[in-house]
């Protein structure tokens, strides 16, 4: 059963530099994914997701302080320290490309929707126009997109079509990984629901591996074979989807799981009281603690390490055996 | 925000479609017309001809326009130039005797403001004598000329030279018995008989055909006169003269494509060069950027002015020169600012980091993602800029200093200011260079504020 890793990330930090202080972004996030998983990163706002995808991809903004640990990817190599050439050459869209956060604007208004799609090819493959056109044609057929889309400018397509542009723009040069940033957010549901079987289908089509990335729970349990739950920069639980959202073993994810409201049963929806921690100064031990209902002194003065509670189910919290809660039937 | 029109032959469609757009499109066009219409109409010989004072010396100085006198017909009178002349020649034992006779019809209500008599002679040896007798109307005959002229052109100043006014003064003794002090004889020679017959204000015109007779004599069969008559008005062309006898319409002609060709180069150039420099700057790093922005700090504030007029004083400057200094000192600037802000603000979008992502270069980026999105701003610029240049050139040779071989716009008003133009009440030599300068910035003016709507969306009309 033990694969060889697609992507391993071990100990990875990214701190941003501002006026007040480093914010720990991703503090110490550790993970593995094998060829053809899909990987949920479930959150809330500014818990560190987006940037733990920069960071994989190694996209960082300029005011970087700290970008350490290890990404693993496929026989590339560690892209952390690799020099910024050859992560262009080998893994950028070749190995690991990127859906951004918001469809809308990751296109650039000015320049046509087909010759933006059609731009990795030429940087990558030396590929001239006329070539990387019908290249791009097929990646918009995998897509849905009709082919007069082509030569449109953005502005003239539908959120759901901009979103598939963006996502045919990820899949031109046959990358082994997708990271999708949110990639249904800002879209109504009935498109929301097209996209995710898109994302379905291109997946079982093309034996993709996706990073999901979502803050939403229900979303998330449509694509995902494994679940990361990120809090203040941290994994808090990895594990099998069916683990994660049937046996949640950490605080956070039982509020969590308990926060989405249910159609079929006659629940309350719960809320988590407070407001996720400062990322320049989060509170010492488990970071959690302060919203935490079962906090104990332990937990203020230590940080938790993730322990193994069987089955790849992880957990980070000191009481992890004692606090078992079902998640009531989600998904 | 959707409406916002993407690609430039759109942003050319909508500009032309509004009506600020249309007008600055026409003014602009019809500039365009008139500059590769004027080595036509004007060669350039005639430009150059420009400070070749009698180039010019059958046109009258410092007239009006000729169409004044569809205005006021009392008032204004156009030039009469006599060339048309018999030939007579006669053998007297030892002597050659040539007659020139040729006549005019003087119809204007008011009197010339110059008469001029030229007298091209030719002969081998010996000077023949050469006398030139008007007759009026009324049948008396005034001796214009009486003398021996050199070999070539002569030119008799009627009106000017205190030699030939003395016969007209003989004239006038004849006539009313005595001589005044101040001798007008362009006033004497056209005036009906009267007391006041050398006064402007109070004399009459005598209308009707004038017969200018010219006889030489000479001891040679060789010998030859070709005389030219001419009687100045006060208004000539389409523009009028100045005090050197100059067509100004031939100065307003040139002036087009002087401050076309200098407008439109200096602002393409300058503009597009501060703005891939600005963005290059803004978008390889903040070195680079400071760099870039520093020196746009020290260009804008340098005195480019006082500069070109020291280059001016130790170079002699031609126009392409003078374009050559000015796009100097303006390879960074306002510009560069404007167009490092909007760098600023597009590196952060999405797909620009998307690009960063899947491997795009960082030069890539700006040639694909960030220059296109500047360009459509840069026609407004363009189009902003272009009037401060064509005022810079007319400045320069109002000062003066432009190009000296060729008329402009600016060396015409400057010519006309030294002139006193505006106190002796010369108008059309002042409005004409000053309404077309105002046109072509108008024009450059009115297009870059249609631009400036089309791609400004915030600024576009409901």
């Amino acid at each position: 059963m033990k694969m060889t890793a697609l992507l391993s990330v071990s100990g990875l930090h990214l701190y941003y530099r501002t006026s007040r202080g480093p914010v720990r972004a991703v503090d110490g996030v550790s993970l593995e994914l094998k060829e053809g998983e899909t990987l949920a990163v479930v959150g809330e706002s500014g818990s560190g997701k987006s940037s733990m995808a920069y960071a994989i991809i190694r996209v960082l903004p300029r005011n970087v302080q700290r970008y350490c640990g290890s990404v693993v990817f496929d026989d590339a190599g560690d892209i952390v320290s690799m020099d910024e050439e050859s992560v262009r050459r080998k893994v950028r869209w070749k190995g690991i490309s990127m859906v951004f956060q918001g469809a809308m604007n990751s296109l650039n208004p000015v320049v046509k929707v087909g010759e933006q799609i059609m731009e990795p090819l030429i940087i990558h493959l030396g590929y001239t126009k006329e070539g990387a056109r019908g290249e791009a044609a097929r990646a918009m057929v995998d897509v849905g997109l009709p082919d007069y889309v082509m030569d449109r400018y953005p502005h003239e397509l539908s959120g759901g079509m901009k979103q598939r542009a963006v996502i045919s723009m990820a899949l031109v040069m046959k990358p082994k990984l997708v990271i999708l940033d949110e990639p249904t957010s800002a879209l109504d549901v009935m498109t929301q629901a097209n996209i995710m079987n898109l994302l379905k289908r291109l997946k079982r089509q093309y034996g993709l591996s996706y990073i999901f990335i979502t803050h939403d729970l229900a979303l998330a349990s449509e694509l995902a074979d494994i679940v990361a739950i990120m809090y203040a920069g941290k994994i808090v639980e990895l594990g099998s989807a069916e683990d994660v959202y049937l046996r949640p073993a950490h605080p956070y994810t039982q509020k969590l799981l308990r926060s989405v409201p249910l159609l079929r049963e006659d629940r309350e929806p719960e809320f988590i009281p407070g407001a996720p921690p400062d990322l320049v100064d989060p509170p010492p031990g488990c970071r959690f603690h302060p919203r935490c209902p079962y906090a104990k002194e332990i937990c203020r003065r230590e940080e938790p390490e993730l322990k193994d509670m069987g089955g790849e189910h992880m957990v980070a919290c000191h009481f992890t055996g004692e606090l078992r809660g079902g998640a009531d039937g989600l998904g | 925000m959707s409406e916002q029109p993407v690609g430039i032959k759109q942003i050319f469609k909508e500009v032309a479609k509004s009506k600020a757009g249309a007008l600055g499109f026409a003014l602009l066009v019809a500039m365009l017309i008139l500059a590769m219409f004027t080595p036509i109409l004007a060669p350039y010989n005639v430009a150059r001809a420009w400070n070749d004072l009698r180039y010019w010396q059958d046109n009258p100085a410092l007239a009006a326009p000729a169409w004044v006198r569809f205005l006021s017909p009392n008032s204004y009178s156009g030039t009469v130039t006599l060339s048309n002349f018999s030939l007579e020649r006669s053998f007297h034992g030892q002597y050659t005797l040539v007659r020139r006779t040729g006549s005019f019809v003087y119809m204007y209500d008011v009197f010339p403001t110059e008469v001029r008599l030229l007298l091209d002679v030719n002969y081998t040896a010996r000077k023949p004598r050469v006398i030139a007798t008007l007759e009026r109307p009324d049948g008396k005959g005034v001796t214009l000329y009486n003398g021996m002229p050199v070999k070539g052109e002569n030119v008799v100043s009627v009106s000017v030279d205190p030699k030939y006014q003395k016969l007209i003064g003989y004239f006038l003794y004849e006539e009313l018995g005595y001589v005044p002090a101040a001798i007008h004889p362009e006033i004497v020679l056209f005036a009906k008989k009267s007391k006041y017959m050398n006064d402007r204000q109070r004399a009459d015109v005598l209308k009707g055909t004038y017969i200018l007779e010219v006889d030489a004599i000479s001891f040679e069969k060789n010998l030859s006169v070709q005389p030219k008559l001419i009687v100045y008005g006060n208004s000539y062309g389409i523009a009028g003269t100045d005090n050197y006898r100059r067509d100004l319409t031939v100065g307003l002609m040139w002036g087009a494509p002087v401050a076309l060709a200098f407008g439109t180069i200096a602002a393409v150039v300058t503009v597009l060069l501060q703005v891939v420099i600005g963005a290059a700057g803004a978008w390889i790093g903040p070195r680079a950027d400071e760099i870039v922005q520093r020196a746009a700090d020290f260009f804008l504030v340098i005195p480019v002015l006082p500069i070109l007029i020291l280059i001016n004083v130790v170079y002699t400057i031609n126009i392409w020169l003078l374009l050559s200094w000015v796009i100097l000192f303006s390879i960074v600037g306002g510009v560069t600012k404007i167009s490092r802000s909007m760098v600023l603000q597009i590196r952060e979008e999405q797909y620009v980091e998307a690009a960063l992502s899947y491997g795009a270069s960082k030069k890539r980026i700006l040639t694909f993602h960030i220059l296109p999105r500047i360009i459509p701003y840069t026609f407004a610029l363009i189009a902003l800029s272009a009037p401060s240049y064509v005022f810079l050139e007319a400045a320069l040779s109002f000062l003066g200093l432009g190009d000296p071989n060729i008329p402009s716009w600016g060396r015409l008003l400057g010519q006309a200011f030294d002139a006193g133009a505006l106190y002796y009440g010369w108008w059309w030599w002042v409005i004409f260079p000053a309404l077309m300068i105002m046109l072509v910035s108008l024009g450059f003016t009115l297009l870059s504020y249609a631009f400036d709507k089309v791609v400004n969306p915030r600024l576009r009309e409901e």
